[in-house]
Formats: structure tokens, C-alpha cells, sequence
């Protein structure tokens, strides 16, 4: 069908791999193309009027120049290269602060969402500490806190109190921050994390799973948003301030920074999979604080101990980390000083320091006050907090499936990878892990009797969903929610494909083709089929034999190659010439690498 | 039957009342033991020496501040760094010059001597007092937030999904409605640039 637009490279790609590395060519590298293009089993033979480089060399000259970068930045190899962690045990809790996902703020029915942009329009007069406001629970954020607390495995508590912490800052226009200091309405909670998680294997010790501690999820109040206008001028907006926010804090159970950025994505993946907090870290509506320690091996640090876990050494606390990477970027940082300090004989100041992306070691942002400056005292203006066990039974039984269980689900079930798997979940909130199930069932259903067993349909619709047609609308722009191919259309071209009426060729030209129309009513994939004459009628064995000595005839220095210098690898080369040479939708590569072997006498 | 086990203020009214001669024909009427005539031993057969007891004060309001003579030496001296950390903590001006410093110093400590005799008495076993709430049981109830006070939130969701089925809060379109409310925040701003509050983080006033 549209075979000549699939061969041309996406421009957009080139363009951006040409803004972002200063080459001495102005050309786009060629290799992107051939990426591209064998990425859809096409052949890797550079398309005309470009610089042809061949591939191999190209990704060598990739590697090579990655390398030589990496060395340039002094980004140290985490491996077991590094001496020192023979000797040095690293520990570190996490404190999360999720934005819940509720319609209103937490001590005013100020909406959280609508008038995007507006600044100062989402403010209640108690947000903006009005004298003589007083604050006012909204019941409906208890909801999506309870689901969190549940999905963390916690304690819910059925009295807890708010409490204010008081500081000074322009982002706080109260002079308190209401929070649940004393008496969290949950406690006592774990996560669980496996090796595919991320988790390196010096901190499983053997076992399948590791379960990091969580101390308590609490309810608190956000800050108002703050942009600073040099040199010391700042602009405030109060739509943020009173949002509902949770902070889990987590154990220090923790022993590596993979392990940390590991817990941080596994927290934030449950959340979002309860509907409990949606915005995710790179929106900002996650940030992740950490504490490190450091401690000499088989010693116990400078004997500190932090809820239940003593034989710690001083911790510092960073704050303000906006992504994974900067998680396990900024620990290791605060590590590697840590033990330089004190193996130089130092001693380590409990501190709050600042990490920025890029940086090869943390900041000081200012000296550790202790928790008496911040004189936290029950808020008088507000009732203790009391759940009813009814709600929270209800609550608890009325939980959607977690991620975790969705992924193991959708191994078993339809036989994808682990990576795989975690991947079509995590994608358009669920949505295309919906649509593969509907396809799967579709397919089941299509191929009837004669159907393959269940794990390797799933295989099949995982494939096609998560790398033909997530290639697709990459490469097209298009966002999952315009995508106008329904399960129903994407079933049938399997089904075709798997009773061998079109070739796989063709299939994903349908796909594509599909992807383009936007009428309606949209025509059938049979319709398109017939209409299109792409229906596999298959060349027969003579027809592949002389199909193969015509192109083996026309290219004789290749057929030396294969012959007498025995590179294999250009056997594809031939079987892609046949594909294209011969007639739409009747050319199957497998059966003409049969041949094409057979004829190389290879 | 002793006197001493009948009720102090009834023993109490009873000796007040009666003039020596008449106090000791009453003992005779109660009390198995003779009559007795020394006053101090008053626990014993109830006879409270009023006068006496009320001759000295046992305590004085005036404990409440620091004898202007006396320096107790187990009350710690407050530092300048102390002081100026506070004022931080509470966004109050630093003393102007040395005699101020002394003048809040010497408040402070006031104060603290004060604060001091409060945490002296005894309150082992005593919740402090938050708010004043109804702390009955029915009381709690009615606060308890439960299935009924959820209903409304629990209904505004929606599931998701057949297969893979979600819990989701529809959210608000983007844009969609007027600003909420009728007041205009931006109208109790001293400063103000287009919709933002500005505030001036340099370190001059």
C-alpha cells in the first residue's frame, strides 16, 4: 500500500538527533534510518540520496563516542570496581510527598483542578490566611488517602490529629503547615520489591523479594507555587497552597541507591495504579526527600537510631529530588562524600543539603534544626480525624487490582516478559493493557478451533501492540487517546496473519494504513484485504526458485560473498531483495530464506 | 468512737465555735481518750489549729518571677546566639543595640522562670487539653467519618476498563468553569504583577 512512505526515514527524528550532537556533518546520520527501518525487518540497505555509511561501523562510532562522553562527564561506573563499599555500609530513608488526586483541597472546597494557567484563581480565603479563616476538612480527600494507605499494606488508624509546624516562608501564607505530626492516620506498612524492579542483587541476598518498612503515611498541606525573578524577587501563586498531599516515610531499610530509585518508582507505581496520587515525578507531583548514612562495616556508625533501627552513623537529608535518576544520581554523591569526609578523619554534620541534575556532589542549603524550632502543637481549630472501620473494610475490598498483581497476571496469562509486561502496564493509565486483553480475546475467539494456546496469542497481541503499534504512533505523533484503530480491526489483521492469508509484510502495512483513516464508517480489515488484493497467494517453489537466481544473477559480487567469504548475515540482504522485488502479498521471508539457504548452498 | 474519724470540716466547725471550757465537755461526749490541751497535736484528734495554719503562706504568686535579688544557679544563661536564633524562628526584628539585647534577655528569662514553675507540678497521667469538643462517646460517633460520609465521593467514581478494570475520578476539564468564587485574592495584595503575589526576598526590609 503505502510502501514508499514506510521506507523514508520520520524526519522529525533525524532533526533532533541533529540539534543535539554538534557533528561536523550537517548531514542526518544514516544509521538512525537503518535503525528504523530493520527495526521493521526491512532491509538495512541506506535508503538513496543519503550519505551511505554502513550500519555496522555506524553503531561501532555510537559506542565509541558514548564511551569517550561518559569518561568526559566522570560518571564513575557503578560496579563492583568501587574499593571503599567493601568497608562502607550506606543506609537511607525515603520520605515521599504525593499530590492526592481529590476535587477539592484539604481545608477548603477551593477545587484543585479547571482554569489551567490562571494563576490566583483557585484560592480560598483560608488558603490565603485571611485573619479569622479557619480551616474546614473536606471529607472526600480522606478517600483516595485510605486507598493509598491500604495499598502500602498500613495500619489505618482510627483516631489520628492534625497538628501545626510552624516556619516562616512566603510560600506559606498561614506561618503553619497543618500536618499530622504526632499521630499519623497510618502506620506500619511495607513494599515489596524484586530484582526486576531494579533491586541489585547484593541487597536480595539470595531471596526473591525484599520488603522495605514504611513507618507511617500522613495527610499534610502543599506550599503555594513560587517562581523566582532575579536577583531577589519572588512571584506567588496560592493555587497550589492547601492541596492535599501524603508523605510516606519509609524505613531505613534501604542499603544502595538502585535499591532507593527502585522504592521511589515502586511507591509511585502503586499510587497511581489506586488512583491515589496520578501526577507522577516528572510533573512535579512527587518529590522524594532522602536521608543517607554512612557507617564502617561490622561498627555501629556514631550509634544513632532512627525508629527501631539503631547502629546508624549521622544522617543528612537531601531534599527536593525530582526524578529516579536524580534519587540515585544525588545518594551516590552524598555517599562517596560522606565516606571521603570521614576517612579523612572528619565527622559528618546532620545537615539538609540540595542536589541539582548535573552536579557532581550535593550543596548545603542550611544547618539541620531540630525538630523542638519547628514548636509542633495540636491545632486547636480542628477535630481529631476519626475513621470508621466500616469505611475502611469497605475500602479495602473495593481495592482495584495492584500493579504488581497486574503484572504477574499478565505474564501468566498472556506470556509476556517481565519487562514487557511492567511496560503495557504502566502505559496510558491501563488503558493499553485494556485494549490488548479485548484483542487477545478477539483473536481467541477469531481463530476458533484451530487456535494457538492462549500464551503464545498473548505473545503475538503483546508484540503488536507494544512494538508495532507503539512504533507507529511514535513515529506519527499520535497520542494513544486520537488512536482511531479499534481492538476489533487490530484482531482481525492477527487473525489474517495467523491463517497465513496475508504476510506479516502486509499486515503491518494495514496497520499503518489503518492508522490513517479517519472516516467513518471505517472499512473493514476483509474489506481492505480484498480491496487492496493483498491476500497471500503464495509464488510456488519454482516461482521462489527463479524469483532467487534472478536476483542472485544481477548481484554476483554478493553471492560471493555468501559463498566464498561465508558472511551469513547477507542471506537477509537476498531475502529482501525478494520481498521487495517480488509481487505485493506474495513473498513470505521465511519460506524464501529457505530457499535462498538452500540455493547459496550455505 | 475517735473524733479524728469523723469529717475534718464538721470537727473543724465544731472546735471553732466552742470556747475552751465547752470544746473539752464536748470531747468528753466523743472521744474515749481524756481532754486533751496541746493544740499541735491537732491530726490526731481532729482539732485543726486554724489560726496557726493560716498565719504563714505555704505559697506566693510571687514565686512565679524570678527574685529580682537572687540568681538561681541552676537556671541555664541564655546566650546571644539564643536569642537571635529565637527572633529568627518568629520573624521578629534583632534587638537594635546591646541595651535592647539586655532588656529582651533579661524578659526572656523572666519568663522562662516562670514557664519553669508551671512544669513543676506533678502532671503524670493528665492528657493535655486540645480543644474543647464533645469527648463522649456519642460525641465521637457523630464525628466518626464512615461509610455514609463517603457515599457522596465513592459515587462521584467511575470504573474503568473490562478486562482490567480501575477505579478513576473523572477529572475537570481543562478551563472548564468560571474562577471559582466571587472574591478576587489578588485585591488583599500590597504587590502584585499581573495575577502573582510578589514578595521581596533580599535581605533589607
Amino acid at each position: 500500500m503505502n510502501s514508499s512512505k514506510l521506507r523514508t526515514a520520520p524526519l522529525h527524528l533525524s532533526r533532533a538527533l541533529h540539534s543535539s550532537v554538534p557533528t561536523s556533518s550537517r548531514v542526518p546520520r544514516a544509521c538512525i534510518v537503518s535503525k528504523w527501518l530493520s527495526s521493521r525487518n526491512f532491509t538495512a540497505a541506506p535508503p538513496l540520496a543519503q550519505e551511505s555509511i554502513p550500519l555496522r561501523k555506524h553503531l561501532k562510532d555510537e559506542a565509541k563516542r558514548k564511551k569517550a562522553e561518559a569518561k568526559n562527564n566522570g560518571v564513575v561506573k557503578e560496579g563492583k570496581g568501587d574499593p571503599r563499599l567493601d568497608n562502607w555500609e550506606l543506609t537511607v530513608g525515603v520520605e515521599i510527598h504525593a499530590e492526592l488526586n481529590t476535587a477539592c483541597k484539604l481545608f477548603s472546597n477551593a477545587p484543585t483542578e479547571g482554569s489551567d494557567g490562571v494563576a490566583n484563581s483557585r484560592v480560598a480565603p483560608f488558603d490565603a490566611a485571611l485573619p479569622g479563616t479557619q480551616p474546614q476538612f473536606q471529607v472526600a480527600t480522606l478517600l483516595p488517602a485510605l486507598r493509598a494507605a491500604i495499598a502500602l499494606d498500613c495500619e489505618v488508624q482510627r483516631k489520628s490529629g492534625w497538628d501545626r509546624k510552624h516556619y516562616f516562608h512566603w510560600d506559606q501564607p498561614n506561618g503553619y503547615q497543618i500536618t499530622q505530626y504526632y499521630e499519623p492516620f497510618a502506620k506500619n506498612g511495607t513494599v515489596s520489591l524484586l530484582a526486576s524492579d531494579g533491586v541489585p542483587a547484593t541487597d536480595l541476598n539470595g531471596a526473591d523479594s525484599i520488603n522495605i518498612g514504611i513507618k507511617q503515611i500522613q495527610m499534610e498541606q502543599d506550599t503555594a507555587k513560587t517562581t523566582h525573578h532575579p536577583p531577589s524577587t519572588y512571584h506567588v501563586d496560592l493555587n497550589r497552597a492547601g492541596h492535599p498531599l501524603i508523605e510516606v516515610i519509609t524505613l531505613p531499610h534501604i542499603h544502595s541507591p538502585q535499591t532507593a530509585a527502585a522504592v521511589v518508582r515502586k511507591i509511585q507505581s502503586v499510587l497511581r495504579g489506586v488512583d491515589a496520587c496520578v501526577t507522577g515525578m516528572e510533573l512535579g507531583g512527587l518529590r522524594a526527600d532522602v536521608n543517607v548514612s554512612v557507617r564502617e562495616r561490622g561498627t555501629e556508625g556514631t550509634g544513632s537510631s532512627y525508629s527501631g533501627v539503631s547502629g546508624l552513623g549521622q544522617r543528612t537529608e537531601i531534599k527536593n529530588l525530582s526524578s529516579f535518576k536524580a534519587v540515585e544520581d544525588a545518594i551516590i554523591a552524598e555517599r562517596d562524600r560522606q565516606i571521603a569526609v570521614l576517612e579523612a578523619g572528619g565527622v559528618i554534620e546532620g545537615e539538609t543539603r540540595g542536589w541539582t541534575l548535573g552536579a557532581k556532589e550535593t550543596t548545603r542549603l542550611r544547618g539541620k534544626e531540630g525538630e523542638v524550632d519547628y514548636r509542633y502543637m495540636p491545632d486547636a481549630d480542628l477535630p481529631p480525624l476519626v475513621i470508621g472501620s466500616d469505611l475502611v473494610d469497605h475500602v479495602r475490598s473495593t481495592m482495584p487490582e495492584l500493579p504488581d498483581e497486574t503484572v504477574g497476571r499478565v505474564q501468566k496469562q498472556y506470556g509476556l516478559t517481565v519487562k514487557d509486561a511492567k511496560t503495557i502496564v504502566d502505559l496510558d493509565e491501563g488503558d493499553r493493557l485494556e485494549f490488548m486483553e479485548e484483542t487477545a480475546e478477539l483473536v481467541t475467539h477469531g481463530l476458533g478451533d484451530q487456535s494457538l494456546d492462549q500464551l503464545k496469542i498473548g505473545k503475538l497481541v503483546g508484540n503488536w501492540i507494544l512494538h508495532e503499534l507503539g512504533g507507529l504512533l511514535s513515529s506519527n505523533e499520535i497520542s494513544w487517546n486520537n488512536m482511531p484503530i479499534t481492538p476489533t480491526e487490530l484482531a482481525d489483521i492477527l487473525i489474517n496473519l495467523q491463517n497465513k492469508q496475508i504476510t506479516g509484510r502486509v499486515a503491518k502495512q494495514l496497520l499503518n494504513g489503518l492508522l490513517e483513516i479517519s472516516t467513518s464508517p471505517r472499512p473493514s480489515v476483509d474489506r481492505l484485504i480484498d480491496d487492496g488484493n493483498l491476500r497471500l497467494r503464495p509464488l510456488s517453489e519454482e516461482g521462489y526458485e527463479a524469483l532467487a537466481t534472478q536476483i542472485m544473477d544481477e548481484s554476483p559480487d554478493m553471492v560471493a560473498a555468501v559463498r566464498e567469504k561465508g558472511q551469513k548475515g547477507k542471506v537477509m540482504w537476498f531475502v529482501g531483495q525478494m520481498v521487495r522485488r517480488g509481487e505485493e502479498g506474495t513473498v513470505e521471508p521465511e519460506k524464501a530464506r529457505q530457499v535462498l539457504e538452500r540455493l547459496l548452498g550455505s | 468512737m475517735r473524733l479524728s474519724s469523723l469529717p475534718l470540716r464538721w470537727a473543724l466547725r465544731r472546735n471553732v465555735s466552742l470556747t475552751p471550757a465547752h470544746a473539752s465537755k464536748c470531747r468528753r461526749a466523743f472521744s474515749t481518750a481524756g481532754p486533751r490541751h496541746d493544740r499541735s497535736n491537732s491530726a490526731e484528734t481532729g482539732n485543726v489549729d486554724v489560726e496557726k495554719l493560716l498565719s504563714e503562706p505555704t505559697w506566693s504568686i510571687a514565686s512565679l518571677l524570678p527574685r529580682p535579688d537572687a540568681r538561681p544557679d541552676h537556671a541555664p544563661q541564655l546566650s546571644s546566639k539564643q536569642l537571635h536564633h529565637l527572633l529568627r524562628l518568629s520573624a521578629l526584628p534583632p534587638p537594635k543595640d546591646v541595651a535592647e539585647e539586655g532588656a529582651l534577655l533579661s524578659t526572656l528569662a523572666s519568663q522562662l522562670h516562670f514557664v519553669r514553675q508551671m512544669q513543676s507540678v506533678d502532671t503524670t497521667g493528665v492528657e493535655p487539653l486540645r480543644s474543647l469538643r464533645d469527648e463522649t462517646a456519642d460525641g465521637e460517633k457523630a464525628e466518626t467519618l464512615g461509610l455514609e460520609a463517603l457515599q457522596g465521593a465513592l459515587d462521584g467514581e467511575e470504573v474503568r476498563g473490562k478486562w482490567h478494570k480501575r477505579i478513576r475520578r473523572p477529572r475537570a476539564e481543562r478551563g472548564s468553569g468560571s474562577e471559582y468564587g466571587e472574591w478576587d485574592p489578588l485585591s488583599t495584595a500590597g504587590k502584585k504583577v499581573g495575577r502573582f503575589f510578589v514578595v521581596e526576598g533580599g535581605k533589607e526590609a
